[in-house]
This record gives structure tokens, sequence and C-alpha cells, in this order.
């Protein structure tokens, strides 16, 4: 160390401490003046040293435009800050020539924030993958891009969403009970999705060019909008249309459609999974599973913002008697677009 | 406050003798053996409070960490909005202080009061300089601009829908931190106030010591909020 270097100053610093008391136990370390400046020194130039680390970072990051990871830089700036905290610990603190008591103190104390960061990181890293096991469809609070609320009209989600290939969520529940009561939210985001809509979208047009008696009853008797009714008639006849035409044509788009649920954490739940043999009828169903390989097919979407947007809005009309759940547990709205 | 920094040094009736430092006539409580078991029990009890404020504090780098973790890029993006040379400036600011309050413990120990004093001093003034360039050149021009957290957010230039979230995470973080760095320059000024009647010296400078501890927590902390919070992209 170099206090070493000035091994008589301290010495003489020792000695003069060694003069107070009330003669009943050690004297206290007194630390030298020169090893508290040292470690000043050093302290500062740590700062300097972690300022520079994250001024690289982004000069490395842009000049050559290198994407590093996330961790890079947490990493660098903990450790610096880590090394700089034992030094403030052992020398400013005193716990180097303390009683080992308040030492071990500390150390428990850390021991206890690592088992609380530890299992807090071990939950929030491996949602993703519960999530994609146990939920059928995109979750509030879990793997999907949630939106709480009502958004500013200037905060564009759909562009994320499009980039990501997340599903969005819109939510009224306070954030942090959504994850386990919108379970069933948006359940149609799989199922409605690129394949399909083309003949939903057909289908949604001439629904609303002139909307059949029975979705005015819906609407009325629902009290959703003409709109909405006539979004979950187009969603039915599509599914029906889709069940009719056994074609291999429509068996193909199906396989598509179950390879993107699955990919997307849609079908092995019970319940969806129940849902779409009752709509393929068994036989079918089956040759589909056949054909869905899980993790061969990433998460698709159509990058089409808008769409995106407005699947979410329909999604009351929608998810209505598809399943119970959804629309007891959950109420929805979308921004105002 | 009695055992450790009794305003009457000693109690019982025995008079104050004027032409002796305070320090020299202050009676340890009567629960203890010695001076020294009393300074030892003393520290263990604010190495306890540090241990609560640490795990305060555990809690706060607990939502950053998830919130960062969930929502990268809103971090990402509300950090660019923080000026790192400000963060910089505070870091050295404190970390100076806490050389000083060092330097402090140590004058206390070796019965230099005049430079006690100044010590003291200059830690007050850094922490008091803190935690004006805080509110000067960060809260209020982030504040009047809409950069606010959670609902009170109406930043309109906003590139993530999680900004709010950011802001949150960073006021209570840094807002509590200033906090502690209040009620640090506050004890140190007890301190101060204190050591012009000679109250701290070899034999007797508890006080000193455990708000000197504090002190250096509070350093602690914001060596880790710096980084976190200022130099992240």
């Amino acid at each position: 160390m170099a206090t070493h270097a000035h091994a008589a100053h301290a010495h003489h610093v020792s000695h003069s401490a060694d003069h107070h008391g009330d003669g009943s136990g050690h004297a206290h370390h007194v630390t030298p003046a020169f090893t508290l400046r040292f470690i000043l020194a050093i302290l500062l130039m740590f700062t300097a040293m972690t300022v520079a680390a994250a001024q690289a970072e982004m000069f490395i990051a842009h000049t050559f435009n290198i994407a590093l990871p996330l961790w890079v830089n947490v990493v660098i700036a903990l450790s610096i800050a880590t090394v700089k905290s034992v030094l403030v610990l052992l020398y400013f603190m005193h716990l180097k020539h303390d009683n080992p008591i308040n030492g071990i103190i500390f150390i428990f104390t850390m021991i206890a924030f690592v088992i609380f960061l530890t299992f807090t990181m071990l939950d929030i890293g491996n949602r993703g993958a519960v999530d994609r096991v146990k939920l059928p469809a995109a979750v509030a609070g879990g793997s999907g891009i949630t939106v709480y609320g009502k958004l500013p009209e200037w905060v564009d989600v759909s562009a994320k969403a499009a980039r990501s290939n997340r599903p969005i969520i819109y939510s009224d529940k306070p954030m942090f009970v959504g994850a386990v009561d919108l379970r069933y939210a948006q359940i149609e985001a799989p199922i409605i999705s690129k394949l399909q809509r083309p003949l939903y979208d057909a289908r949604l047009q001439e629904l609303l060019a002139a909307p059949p008696e029975a979705s005015v009853q819906k609407a009325k008797t629902d009290g959703i909008s003409i709109e909405d009714a006539c979004k979950l008639a187009a969603f039915n006849d599509t599914l029906a249309k889709a069940r009719d035409l056994a074609a291999p044509e429509t068996r193909r788009l199906l396989a598509e459609e179950f390879k993107y649920a699955v990919s997307h954490g849609g079908l092995p739940h019970p319940e969806p999974r129940k849902r779409l043999e009752e709509l393929l009828g068994p036989e079918l169903f089956m040759s589909v599973a056949e054909h869905a390989a899980p993790s061969s097919h990433g998460g698709h979407h159509d990058g089409d913002a808008s769409s995106t947007a407005q699947t979410s809005r329909a999604k009351k009309g929608l998810t209505q008697g598809l399943f119970e759940k959804a629309s007891e547990s959950s109420s929805h709205s979308a921004p105002s677009h | 406050m009695t055992t450790i920094d009794a305003n009457s040094p000693a109690p019982h009736g025995h008079e104050i003798d004027p032409n002796k430092p305070l320090y020299q006539q202050y009676k340890h409580g009567h629960h203890f053996r010695n001076a020294e078991e009393e300074f030892d029990a003393c520290k263990t009890g604010m190495w306890l409070f540090l241990a609560t404020e640490v795990l305060l504090f555990a809690g706060l780098f607990m939502a950053y960490t998830y919130f960062r973790f969930k929502y990268p890029e809103a971090f990402a993006n509300g950090s660019q909005y923080l000026d790192w040379r400000w963060g910089a400036l505070n870091t050295v600011i404190l970390l100076i202080s806490s050389y000083t309050a060092a330097m402090a413990v140590r004058n206390a120990q070796l019965n230099q009061q005049a430079k006690l004093r100044l010590n003291l001093v200059i830690t007050i003034f850094c922490g008091l300089l803190f935690i004006a360039i805080k509110f000067i050149f960060e809260y209020l021009p982030k504040w009047s601009q809409g950069k606010r957290p959670g609902s009170l957010f109406s930043y309109p230039f906003s590139h993530d829908a999680w900004e709010p979230m950011w802001w949150s995470v960073y006021y209570s973080a840094t807002a509590i931190h200033a906090l502690h760095v209040v009620i640090g320059a506050g004890l140190l000024a007890w301190c101060l106030r204190r050591s012009l009647k000679k109250a701290y010296g070899p034999t007797h400078y508890t006080m000193v010591e455990n708000s000197a501890l504090y002190w250096h927590l509070v350093d602690l902390i914001w060596i880790f909020l710096f980084p976190l919070l200022y130099l992240i992209h």
C-alpha cells in the first residue's frame, strides 16, 4: 500500500493518538491523513473512469455501428462503483480497523440485498418463458407491450409493436394486478392475424356497408356499437368460412395460423385449444397440430400499425362470448385515434 | 441523544468547569462499563441503522432494475435527458465532502479543534452545494418541461411510452437520496454547533463519528446512483 511511503507520518499519527482515552481500553485507530487523501484521489480517478467508459461505449456504438449488449454498460459501471464503495467502506468508514461486528452487519445486509435481487431477476427474466407455456395470448404485465390507461396522442406504440413483433395489450387495470386478471385479454389477436385478415376485412366491409338485422340487435342487447357488432359477426363469419372450406389451402392457412399462435404463446392453454378444436373439428385440428412446430416460426405481425390498433379496439366486441372470463374480468379501452 | 451527545456533559448535578473543554468533562452512561464500551455500542447501533438505510435504497435499486429490465428503451431515452456533467460534478462534490468528513473524525481524534470546525463547514457546504445543483440545474428545468414522474408527466416529445416510469424511478431515487443529504448535513451542523464549545475531542467524539458514517453512506448510495441514472445508453 502506498501508506508505507509515508510510514513515518503514519507512525507519528498513531503515536499521538495513543495519548487519548480514559485508560480503559485500546486506542482507536486514527486513519493517516495521507491514506484519506490517497483514497480520495483513487475515488476521483474511478469517477473519471466510469464516465470515460460510458463515453467510450457510446463512441464505439456510434462510430462502428455496433449495438453493444445492455449488460456491458451495466457491468462496467457497477464494477467500478463496487470498487469505489469498498474503498469508502474500508477507509472512510473505518471498517478496516473497526470492530468486526460492524463489517459483519454490513456484509449480511449485502447478502439480503443479493437474495432480493436474485429472486426478483429470476422472476422477471423468466416471465416470457412461463407465459409461453401457460398463457393463451399476450398478457398485460407479461411479454407483450402493455398500455395502461389512455396514452397521449404523440406516443406511438404501434410502431414499436411492429418493430419488436409483440402484441399490444390495452388495459385499464392498475398495472400490478393486470398480469393475472387479464390473461384472456385480446385472445382474438393471434387468431385473427395476418393470414385471415383479408377474409376478415372483406367481410367486415360488406357488413358495415349494410349492417344485418342480427348485428343491430346484438349491438342493442350487448350495449356495444354497431361497428363492434359487425366486427364480431365478421370474426365469426371468417372462422366459419375457414372451417367450411376444408380445402388444402385453408388447411395450410390454418396450420400457419396455429404455428403463429403457438409461437405467441397462444394455444397450449386448454381453453383456446378446446376452442380451436371445436372450430376446426377434431380431425382437422389434429392434422394442423401435427404441422405446428412451436419453435420454427417466430412471431409475425403484419407491421401495419393501424390494423394492430384496430384489432385492439375491436377487442371488446370480439372477445365477448368467445371467452366469458375475458369479458368478466377485464375491460379494455384503446386510445382514440 | 442523552448518552452520546448530551448537552449537559456533567449530569447528576456536577458543575461544568469552564476552564476545561467540554469533551474532557463528558461522563459516559452509567449502564456502560466505560466510555470505550459506550462508543462501540453507539457505533454498532449506527451500523445497524445504516443497514436499514441500505435496505431502503435496495428497494429503490430493485425498482430500477425491474423497470430498466422491462423497458430498456424508455430508460435509455430518459437517461439522455440527464446531463452527465451535473451528475459527475455532484459525484466529485460528494466524494470531497466524504473526505472532509473522514478528516473531521480524524481531527476530533487528534484534538485539532480548528481543523475539525473547518472540515465540518466544508462538508456541510458541499452538501448544500449538492442540493443546490440538484434543484437549480436538474429538478427545476426538468419539472418545468413536463419531465415528471408517472401521471404528472406531460413532456410532449417523448420517444417511448414508458418514459413516465423512468422519471418516477429517477425522482424517487434522487429525491430520497437528496433528503438523506439534507439530514446528513443537519447532523453535521449539529456537530459543528457543539464543536464550537469543544464538545468533541480524543476521549469523546461519538457524534462526529456516527454523523460521518451517515454521510459516507449517502456518498456510497450516490456512487451507485450516478452511473445507473446518468450513464445509460
